[in-house]
């Protein structure tokens, strides 16, 4: 105890002195300073390098593909090595548009629930847990789940419906976070004045909260719709690797293999088309699978772009309003 | 217990001659009995009892964490919104208790309005943060509601400044007519009692006048009660004040009477300063 | 006025509906798992497959069955050191460069860290799996095969390589919310008593936020342990263990995808293959428990 305390005495009445005296470790400091200021200026240089130069390879390799006639319009030929994309684009939008549909209504209602009305509790902390695993599981893992319980117990097969399932499972955990955030962040009073005017809790959140929220919820809901547009891994066992040689957009016969809104009918998404060929050796393969990738990118890209503006434009509706 | 119980019943007595005079229709809208309430184990308000006469302005006092906002939502049953909250005892209001399972709070929270501390119209136009509840309570019909908007609007003495943007967002309008709006929202229902819970602290002292005004000539017809910070605000709008210390209702009586001859000596300090 | 649903009916109703949504994705999850766990433990219940030669063992060939017991080789530990060398050996990669170019975007030119920086590394979230993959098989298989001679140029380096790349959007960008989360005093405290910016970084700020990087780096990692296409074009798919990081190899998640679709259900081959996403599903929940671990601590650190 006294030692400590002359030990302190003695540092402070020293500190003054050698600060005063010896500079050196004030230069040095800035020195680290400065080398530090340029090894992470030189990191983030590094990182933007990446993007940039990646997204340009893709370009570079694949834009002349994509922008032939008929790439974007044909179906392809000689399982995938030749022709164009056009039944894989289809079925990209195709397999989005079916996942979305029910995975926006379910993780709203799951949102909704987990927010309004039980913000805690053992229920909400199961959930979430489930939630929270479920979106850590590798694709694969969901890939394989759902091969075992809809393609082969439902008998599903190969088909576009088992894909979009697989694809809702991965959706949803993403999709329910958004969405609560975004309700989380609507001021309670909001709340408290619906309550206060003698509505319900649901008559709140469909009327004002989710109105409210909608701008975050929308940019949520298409950023996520370009993870799904890329995801492959999930669809290899699910919706299959083959799309058809023929589909016919005409027919209204549900239940034909040809018919292209079929979802019983195989289906292969762009990303998928990508895995099947890459492997091939032949330059037309090759041009092809380029093409795609950079098809795939610019998708990618253009939800990236999308999801910003809607958020914004909405924002800017609701405020101006 | 049994003295405030006292003193109120004689300041009751006392106020039912004073009303008498003025408003033949005098009568009790909202009464509490013996209220107690629990934030899960925590017993914030103990042994209430207050009652809430037509045409006067009950102003609720005391510093922070006295519970006398606690005690405001519980009169509208907002405290069952609050997980872990219980509300113990009786609360008549239309000759009934209304403070048990049974009761239909949808219906009730239309009789007994609330204003916020904060203006919080809806991300709606001007005209739908009035038509919206009414119409979610199943008022139908473009003339209804238009009368009913320009009905609210006119009795929150918006109406001249808002007639000609029905159709714009409310958060076109400045925080006051922000708030006069939702107070027009809330006679759209047409309460019996309409609850204010520091409705001017975010305002500006023109706009806490004009609100004050509105509360005046709205009172007519129903009972008001208001929490506030703000000792003059209490003593000029309030015909009664009741002052709240750590849990208690420590008295209750005239605004004047409490404001200028106050009995308790926590009443005393607290009006002159010595805490808040 | 018109006839309506009364409030209280109305309030079930939306109750009703929006539990049924939470009940189901509950349901789902909690049915994957018993399933994927049910498949994977009848590799050892129901076929005899020896549980400690699976995790030992060093000879995986499901094609190759012995005659004696009539099981297929089971060893998957070359499997499991491919996913945890490529998973670490890509964090190592990433690690620097995301906390780097992360304090970059945030201490040192916030503005250009938030209007360009953050949205350019956003870019890289979006941009598919198999594209990366892709980029790897033609450009980072090729370099490496060039720089090091070896015969085909894939293996555990190269997906390492590609899976750094993938995982850096994410713990870039979960590390700048945590850098950012430091209030500002931290910052101004230090400042003040005549720290250096560089100073100020490396003792307060990092050390503040020290449980949500950490948070990040565990996700990080997450992803890079589950991701399947992107490596499976690059390492080469030889099902042996790895001699060296140049060496054809190959990780859990790349031995599923190439054997899923080959053995019919109910055979051997197939529950040995769920017994693999059983593990996968092991280690992602092993993963959240870190992560909840962390969260608990850095709360109690902070005092709340």
């Amino acid at each position: 105890m006294a030692d400590e305390r002359t030990a302190t005495q003695a540092r402070a009445s020293g500190a003054p002195r050698s600060l005063a005296s010896d500079g050196g470790h004030i230069l040095r400091a800035q020195r680290g300073d400065r080398i530090a200021t340029a090894v992470l200026t030189g990191i983030a240089c590094f990182v933007m390098l990446i993007v940039v130069s990646m997204v340009a390879y893709i370009l570079y390799e694949g834009l002349s593909t994509l922008l032939t006639p008929g790439f974007l319009t044909e179906p392809s030929r000689s399982n995938g090595a030749a022709g164009g994309v056009a039944y894989q684009l289809f079925d990209s939008f195709y397999l989005l548009v079916i996942t979305l549909l029910i995975s926006v209504p379910v993780s709203l209602g799951a949102a909704v629930f987990l927010t309004e009305y039980a913000p805690d509790g053992p229920i909400t902390a199961i959930a979430s847990t489930a939630i929270e695993t479920l979106s850590s599981l590798p694709s694969i893992v969901v890939g394989m789940f759902g091969f075992l319980v809809f393609s082969v117990n439902f008998g599903w097969k190969y088909s576009i419906i088992s894909g979009a399932v697989a694809l809702t499972m991965f959706n949803i955990p993403i999709l329910v976070r958004v969405i609560q955030q975004a309700l989380e962040d609507v001021p309670q009073h909001q709340r408290d004045a619906c309550l206060a005017m003698g509505l319900t809790r649901w008559e709140a959140t469909v009327h004002v909260l989710i109105p409210a929220a909608m701008p975050a919820i929308v940019t949520g809901v298409v950023l996520s719709a370009g993870r799904v547009f890329g995801e492959a891994a999930a669809l290899l066992f699910t919706s299959g690797m083959s799309s058809p040689v023929r589909l016919n957009f005409l027919t209204l016969d549900f239940s034909s293999p040809t018919c292209a809104w079929n979802i019983f009918r195989p289906g292969e998404s762009l990303a998928v088309h990508i895995y099947k060929i890459y492997g091939e050796g032949s330059p037309e393969a090759q041009h092809i699978v380029w093409g795609t990738a950079a098809l795939l990118m610019i998708c990618v890209l253009l939800f990236n772009v999308l999801s910003r503006l809607a958020g914004k434009a909405l924002a800017k509706r609701m405020t101006a309003e | 217990m049994s003295e405030v119980i006292a003193t109120e019943d004689a300041m009751g007595q006392v106020s039912v001659d004073a009303a008498v005079e003025m408003d033949p229709s005098f009568e009790i809208v909202l009464e509490t009995r013996g209220v107690n309430v629990y934030y899960g184990s925590n017993h914030v308000l103990h042994d209430t009892s207050l009652a809430f006469h037509k045409g006067e302005i009950t102003a609720l006092i005391g510093p922070s964490g006295c519970g006398k906002s606690t005690f405001l939502r519980s009169l509208n049953l907002m405290n069952r919104e609050i997980r872990g909250c219980r509300v113990e005892g009786e609360i008549i209001y239309d000759g009934r208790d209304i403070n048990t399972r049974e009761e239909n709070l949808y219906e009730l929270r239309r009789s007994i309005g609330m204003v916020f501390q904060q203006p919080n119209p809806f991300h709606k136009t001007i005209y739908e943060n009035i038509a919206f509840a009414p119409k979610r309570h199943g008022l139908r019909g473009k003339e209804n509601l238009d009368a009913l908007v320009e009905e609210s609007l006119r009795g929150a003495a918006l109406w001249d400044e808002v007639k000609d943007k029905l159709n714009q967002s409310a958060f076109s309008l400045s925080g006051g007519q922000q708030q006069r709006l939702c107070i027009a929202r809330t006679l759209a229902m047409h309460p019996d009692v309409i609850l204010f819970d520091e409705p001017c602290s975010a305002l500006d002292p023109i706009s806490t006048l004009a609100i004050e005004e509105l509360m005046q000539s709205v009172v007519k017809e129903r009972a008001i009660v208001i929490v506030t910070h703000n000792m003059e605000q209490a003593s000029r709008v309030s015909n009664r004040t009741a002052f709240f210390y750590m849990g208690d209702m420590v008295e209750c009586g005239e605004t004047d009477q409490i404001f200028q001859r106050p009995k308790d000596k926590r009443l005393n300090d607290y009006l002159t300063g010595m805490f808040s | 006025m018109a006839k309506q649903m009364p409030k209280r009916s109305l309030e079930k109703v939306g109750f009703g509906v929006t539990g049924a949504c939470v009940a189901l994705v509950t349901l789902l999850v909690l049915a994957l798992i018993v399933m994927v766990a049910q498949k994977g433990l009848s590799t050892f219940f129901k076929d005899g497959v020896d549980l400690v030669g699976f995790f030992t063992g060093t000879d995986w060939s499901l094609a190759n069955i012995d005659p004696g017991t009539g099981l297929p080789q089971t060893g998957a530990l070359p499997l499991i050191v491919t996913s945890f060398a490529v998973t670490l050996l890509s964090t190592a990669i990433a690690l620097p460069i995301a906390i780097g170019s992360a304090i970059f975007a945030v201490e040192i030119r916030p503005d250009f860290g938030k209007k360009i920086f953050q949205p350019l590394v956003e870019l890289l979230v979006g941009i598919p799996s198999v594209v990366f993959g892709l980029i790897g098989f033609h450009v980072i298989v090729a370099a490496c095969k060039a720089i090091f001679g070896t015969q085909t140029g894939m293996g555990i380096l190269p997906g390492a390589i590609v899976l750094a790349i993938m995982i850096l959007p994410t713990v870039t960008t979960l590390s700048m919310d945590a850098l950012r989360a430091v209030p500002d005093g931290y910052r101004q405290g230090s400042l003040a008593l005549g720290c250096t910016r560089w100073q100020t970084i490396r003792h307060v700020v990092i050390k503040s936020a020290m449980p949500s990087l950490m948070t990040a780096v565990i996700l990080g990692m997450t992803r890079a342990f589950g991701e399947t296409l992107a490596v499976r074009m690059v390492i080469g798919g030889a099902e042996v263990m790895p001699l060296s990081l140049l060496s054809p190899a190959s990780t859990i998640t790349t031995t599923l995808t190439s054997s899923m679709a080959i053995y019919a259900d109910g055979s051997v081959q197939k529950d040995v293959l769920w017994s693999l996403g059983l593990l996968l599903m092991g280690m992602s929940l092993i993963f959240i428990l870190i992560i909840h671990m962390i969260g608990k601590k850095g709360a109690k650190s902070h005092g709340r």
